[in-house]
């Protein structure tokens, strides 16, 4: 008897093969959720407005398209810090602590200099939340440069550590007096609010996301130091053999995502909340790994994915007004996530289940090649 | 403080470490395996809801106690067929079952939010051991899932240790090619590991609803699956490391909470913050050899997943 | 005749792009070493991971002393007696010899006594000769002791049929000799024993019987007398074409690499080159001989700068570069073809303009301010392709996919194109098909007629006394002797390769002719 299930590795993945494989995938998760609204007694009409405002209210409505851009600002910042590290096969998991560590520079800046004119606040806010990105990326980087210690494990420690001083630091010495005991920081003098475009609270962090997208993809794709970093990532050994000094980049490439991270959080802060509290980062950072995850490193993936998340987030509050309870949104976020990354298989391995095989792109030859043959008339 | 009041302090933090012990013991066995599973607080949480629900209708601890350890076990199984079966990325579908178990345990118990129950595991005196002055009241004046706990420390590590089901279980981790040129099938251990972590992370939600808190409200466990993860590496990956990890840890959190109430400034996130900065210490400069081998327990092949026939 | 214990017939398999096995039979007799011969990617391996359970053929049966079996694993086979000793070997390192011995075994009971496993396990150990620390961790081992690890292992599980992937690859040749008194020891015990190999000098001299496979079909079975250098050669090779031909001496000029008194750490601290000092001359290829494993690979990454040294001297032309980086040997024209063509040499993921960027992607002229210069480079690839006649489906298409002997003309497209002075090229032809290698050798020679001086390190003695103006050879580390093209026969450098002074081999050579 054969096995039943056998896996081949598929040679290479095609980018338009990837992105049937997502577009089947949520197709799949949303069937699945359906079904589940069924079971669990929702009317047609309840699961389809639960569906209407997670995925059509947040991706085709004006203020919905505003919210998910807001939204998903930090996130494709933090993703394309993430992704740097991932590049080099870094698993920088520390996203969270580092865009912490980053809205702690800002905020401290704001306390302690709170009269600065409008430029010199912004930038010395950026400075230092950038340096304090860089502290975070550094302490996990050196480490891991020179002792080997699992990097992973660093930088999930130092998520706590950085979620923990930011709560310290707004229940005790940085907690606003006119907060009424709210564990949060005074807000920032609105001279520090990033500028946005009309009353639809899109920030200048917007600008800054894009930059740096570009600037990612011109680093990776067509800077040395790019090459560097995707050599290193592809092979240690190869690196070695074209004289790449590994250690340094791998405290150099988590020091500079651990920097973006942390501008992340400054840009979250003087972009859209405006005062610091324990909610800030809100698991930001942890979204940002799957995202860099499901959108391959890919820059414009890092975007679409972006935005993706950030409005299946706002989807659950959307429907949490029309009286279903966000917990159902949540849960279909992880729906979806399970059936991306099941489906995700497809894009390394062929599949044999009993007799049939599963390959993606010969489906898309088959289909074309149909699309052919039809065009010629049957034989 | 007198003598009184440290023993009752003591028994608080063994009780509040109970829930870090149970989830991360479930985990040592997972990552033993070569399983990593970062959704240990969504496991916690489906765990801690169904057992409450199951509690409330049943009035059987026994039958809140099995319910909830199906409960995470099912979780972890959904873990386990993607990353074993179909390869994902262990960190992500991690993350994803976090989201996941998170909005379920909401969306089920939405109904059980506020509402009492008296069937809760109470405290049970063992009759001779709990008479031991300061260790009797400390450790033999708590509930069953406490003792449940202390057995599964001896256990784990008898079974990881001295059993020729814990060898596999360790190779498997160690290196999934050997194990399974040796004759393991290395698939079932990690899918029984990792089912298994969920079952005892399960376990520990149950204890949070019905042993600690004796309430259900959403996101319970708030944070404490993630300090479980923590802890597995704190303990090197070992059984009675993490009786020790866990009860610093609970005792911290308990410490943290007294000095509060007795007004000492110290902020109380501050003092949360060491076990976490302590981990970080004791992996940076406990571990690490520049060059040589290293010796922090952590299965060689964590997180990688086996592919047999890759060329 | 004895009963005939592993049949195959008919077995097939196919991966992704190579027909690994086509229609092969194979049968293997009680208490003989059997030699499974053929030159790398010959489908060796793939047949006896077939019969060890860790692959399964497409096609074809499979009869164990008698029985018709189906192996769904490793474990099947196990069961069956077979057991495999793979090149890699499959020992967790962070166990001990014992739990390693005892992992997966039927006879390990739930609860697991170290007292009684260990003594169980030196028992098997003893009755076989094999000398083991039981509570060593392997990764103190040396490679040699976790070799015989997993034969214990096997023997441990009542393993009749024993399966040797390669097995004297990383040995030493005193490890390589005693491996072989065990394994004889085994065939006499009733064992039947298979050895994967490339080697002809080994078959020779051990095996009983000889299956040679070519290109993924079965060319020829030899036995006892019919077992000869020249049968065997004949079957192994495609068209019986041997590299025939004289090949015009080079014309050995100024020194362009000086290497003094060179030491150098291999693996786990192994004192891999002991002090070691030659010099290369441009116009000439200088061949490196010797045993796997006796620091040919140390010393060809200590001159090219990738491996630190503990102590010596290199000198490029008139430059020191002990203390420089790869980088700056590379400036100053150092080529470098590595041993292992596709995790070193190449970056299989990246497409033909990234890897022929790899060791000069710092270049001025491969960058703009825009980054680098991919324009220019796809000029370069195009260029590469035509000159090389590389062949290739999609340019932007990562390497991976590309052919072996494409991957090593890549690897030098690359590394001749910058007018390489110095040329180290290890096992350059190793696993190629006869066209390849022939060419691949052509562009060598021609690089010496250019003026650059070559470091050829090979395994095959043959090519090395053709190509090669003289030989050095490498003996633990250490320079044996180096010989002239026009004073170099074959037993002369194998004698040298075991360890054998030039003098003392001049000795046995006069008194033999006496």
């Amino acid at each position: 008897m054969k096995r039943f299930l056998t896996f081949e590795k598929r040679s290479a993945g095609t980018s338009g093969g990837v992105l049937a494989i997502r577009i089947v995938s949520i197709a799949f998760a949303v069937l699945v959720t359906m079904l589940l609204l069924f079971v669990v007694g929702k009317s047609p009409r309840q699961a389809g407005s639960i569906l209407y405002s997670l995925f059509v209210q947040p991706f085709f409505s004006n203020y919905g398209v505003t919210d998910t851009i807001k939204a998903g600002i930090p996130l494709i910042i933090l993703s394309i810090g993430v992704s740097l590290a991932f590049k080099m096969k870094l698993w920088n998991i520390g996203a969270e602590g580092q865009m912490a560590a980053g809205a702690i520079g800002a905020a401290g800046v704001a306390i302690y200099f709170p009269n600065l004119p409008a430029l010199p606040l912004v930038l010395l806010m950026a400075v230092v939340s950038i340096a304090a990105g860089m502290l975070w990326g550094a302490i996990a980087g050196l480490p891991k440069a020179y002792l080997r210690t699992n990097e992973t494990i660093t930088t999930l420690m130092l998520n706590y550590i950085a979620l923990k001083l930011v709560h310290a630091l707004v229940l005790g010495p940085w907690r606003d007096p006119q907060s009424k005991g709210f564990p949060m920081a005074p807000v920032l003098p609105a001279q520090g609010w990033l500028p946005s475009w009309g009353n639809t609270g899109i920030h200048l962090g917007l600008l800054l996301a894009v930059i740096l997208v570009a600037v990612y993809w011109f680093v990776v794709a067509r800077n040395r130091w790019g090459y560097e970093i995707r050599v290193t990532g592809e092979s240690a050994k190869a690196a070695a053999y074209a004289g790449i000094d590994v250690k340094k980049n791998i405290v150099l490439v988590l020091v500079v995502s651990g920097a973006i991270c942390g501008l992340a959080g400054m840009v979250e802060f003087a972009g859209r909340a405006h005062r610091l509290d324990v909610n800030l980062t809100n698991g930001m950072g942890f979204t940002a790994v799957i995202i860099a995850w499901l959108s391959r490193l890919n820059p414009w993936g890092v975007i679409v994915m972006s935005l993706f998340m950030a409005g299946l987030n706002n989807g659950g509050g959307y429907a949490q007004t029309e009286g279903i309870p966000s917990a159902i949104a949540t849960m279909i976020q992880g729906i979806l996530l399970f059936s991306v990354l099941g489906f995700d298989v497809l894009t390394r391995y062929k599949i044999r289940i009993g007799g049939v095989l599963i390959d993606v792109d010969t489906f898309r030859q088959r289909r074309k090649s149909k699309a052919l043959s039809a065009g010629k008339g049957r034989e | 403080m007198d003598m009184t009041m440290i023993i009752a302090m003591l028994g608080a933090m063994v009780a509040a470490g109970t829930t870090y012990l149970l989830a991360s013991l479930g985990e040592i066995v997972s990552e033993k395996a070569g399983i990593l599973n970062l959704g240990v607080e969504g496991m916690m949480l489906v765990g801690a809801v169904t057992g409450y629900i199951a509690a409330v209708q049943s009035h059987s601890l026994l039958v809140a106690a099995l319910v909830a350890m199906v409960a995470g076990g099912l979780m972890a199984a959904i873990h386990a067929v993607l990353c074993i079966t179909l390869k994902a990325n262990q960190v992500v579908s991690g993350l994803a079952l976090t989201i996941f178990g998170t909005g379920l345990s909401a969306f089920v118990g939405k109904d059980y939010v506020g509402v009492l129950t008296e069937t809760l595991f109470r405290n049970v005196a063992i009759p001779g051991l709990s008479q031991i002055p300061v260790i009797g009241p400390i450790l033999f004046n708590q509930t069953m899932l406490v003792y449940v706990s202390l057995l599964l420390v001896l256990a784990i590590w008898f079974v990881l240790e001295k059993t020729s089901l814990g060898l596999k279980i360790r190779s498997a981790g160690e290196n999934p090619a050997a194990t399974d040129a040796a004759g393991v099938n290395v698939f079932a251990i990690q899918y029984g590991c990792s089912i298994f972590g969920g079952v005892l992370a399960g376990l520990a939600g149950a204890f949070l609803t019905l042993a600690y808190n004796n309430i259900w409200m959403e996101n319970i466990s708030a944070g404490q699956g993630w300090i479980a993860v923590a802890l597995v590496i704190f303990a090197r990956w070992r059984p009675g490391r993490a009786l020790l990890g866990s009860y610093l840890f609970g005792l911290v959190g308990i410490l943290g909470l007294r000095l509060q109430a007795v007004g000492i400034s110290i902020p109380t996130q501050l003092f949360n913050m060491l076990p976490y900065l302590l981990t970080l210490l004791v992996m940076i400069f406990g571990t690490g050899r520049p060059g040589g081998r290293r010796n922090d327990g952590a299965p060689a092949a964590l997180s990688l997943p086996y592919d047999r026939e890759a060329r | 005749m004895p009963e005939p214990t592993v049949v195959l017939k008919g077995i097939t398999k196919a991966f992704p792009g190579v027909m690994a096995n086509e229609n092969v039979d194979f049968t293997a007799y009680k208490g003989e070493i059997h030699a499974l011969l053929g030159e790398n990617g010959a489908g060796k391996s793939t047949l006896m991971n077939i019969l060890a359970g860790l692959y399964r053929q497409d096609k074809g049966e499979m009869i164990i002393e008698g029985n018709r079996v189906e192996f769904h694993s490793p474990a099947d086979a196990i069961k069956a007696g077979i057991g495999m000793i793979h090149q890699h070997f499959k020992l967790v390192e962070n166990f001990t010899v014992a739990e390693n011995v005892a992992l997966g075994h039927e006879n390990t009971r739930f609860f697991v006594n170290k007292k009684n496993i260990a003594r169980d396990i030196t028992a098997v150990a003893e009755a076989n000769d094999i000398e083991l620390d039981m509570s060593a961790y392997v990764w103190q081992l040396s490679v040699g002791e976790q070799q015989r690890v997993e034969i214990l292992k096997m023997l441990y599980r009542n393993a009749r049929i024993l399966i040797l992937d390669e097995p004297t690859a990383v040995l030493t040749p005193q490890e390589s000799t005693r491996l072989f008194d065990t394994l004889r020891e085994m065939a006499k015990n009733g064992c039947t024993i298979i050895i994967i190999t490339h080697k002809l000098v080994e078959v020779c001299d051990v095996a009983h019987r000889v299956t040679v496979m070519r290109q993924g079909k079965l060319s020829g079975i030899a036995q006892g007398e019919e077992i000869s250098y020249q049968s065997l050669t004949g079957m192994m090779m495609s068209e019986n074409i041997r590299l025939d031909g004289k090949v015009p001496a080079g014309k050995a000029a100024a020194a362009v690499l000086e290497v003094k008194d060179l030491f150098v750490r291999g693996f786990k601290g192994v004192q891999a080159v002991d002090g070691l000092s030659f010099t290369l001359h441009s116009g000439e290829i200088l061949g490196v001989a010797g045993v796997a494993g006796n620091g040919q690979r140390e010393l060809a990454e200590a001159v090219s700068g990738i491996r630190g040294i503990q102590s010596g001297q290199v000198l490029l032309g008139d430059a020191d570069v002990t203390c420089a980086s790869v980088r700056a040997r590379i400036d100053k024209g150092l080529a470098f073809v590595p041993e292992d063509r596709m995790d070193t040499g190449l970056v299989g993921n990246m497409n033909l303009a990234d890897n022929l960027l790899l060791r000069s992607y710092w270049n001025a002229e491969n960058n703009t301010v825009t980054g680098i210069h991919y324009a220019r480079m796809a000029e370069k690839v195009d260029q590469a392709i035509e000159q090389y006649e590389i062949a290739v489906g999609n340019k932007k298409a990562p390497v991976r996919l590309m052919s072996g002997g494409n991957l090593q003309k890549v690897v030098l497209a690359r590394e001749l194109a910058l007018s390489p002075s110095v040329i180290v090229a290890a096992y350059p032809v190793r696993g190629l098909d006869i066209g390849a290698t022939e060419l691949i050798y052509t562009l060598l020679l021609r690089e010496r007629d250019r003026g650059a001086g070559v470091l050829l390190l090979s395994e095959d003695l043959d090519a090395l006394l053709k190509y090669s103006d003289r030989i050095l050879v490498l003996y633990r580390g250490r320079v044996m002797g180096i010989v002239d093209k026009a004073q170099a026969r074959i037993g002369t450098i194998g004698m040298m390769m075991m360890g054998t002074t030039p003098e003392e081999v001049a000795k046995i050579e006069a008194v033999s002719h006496f």
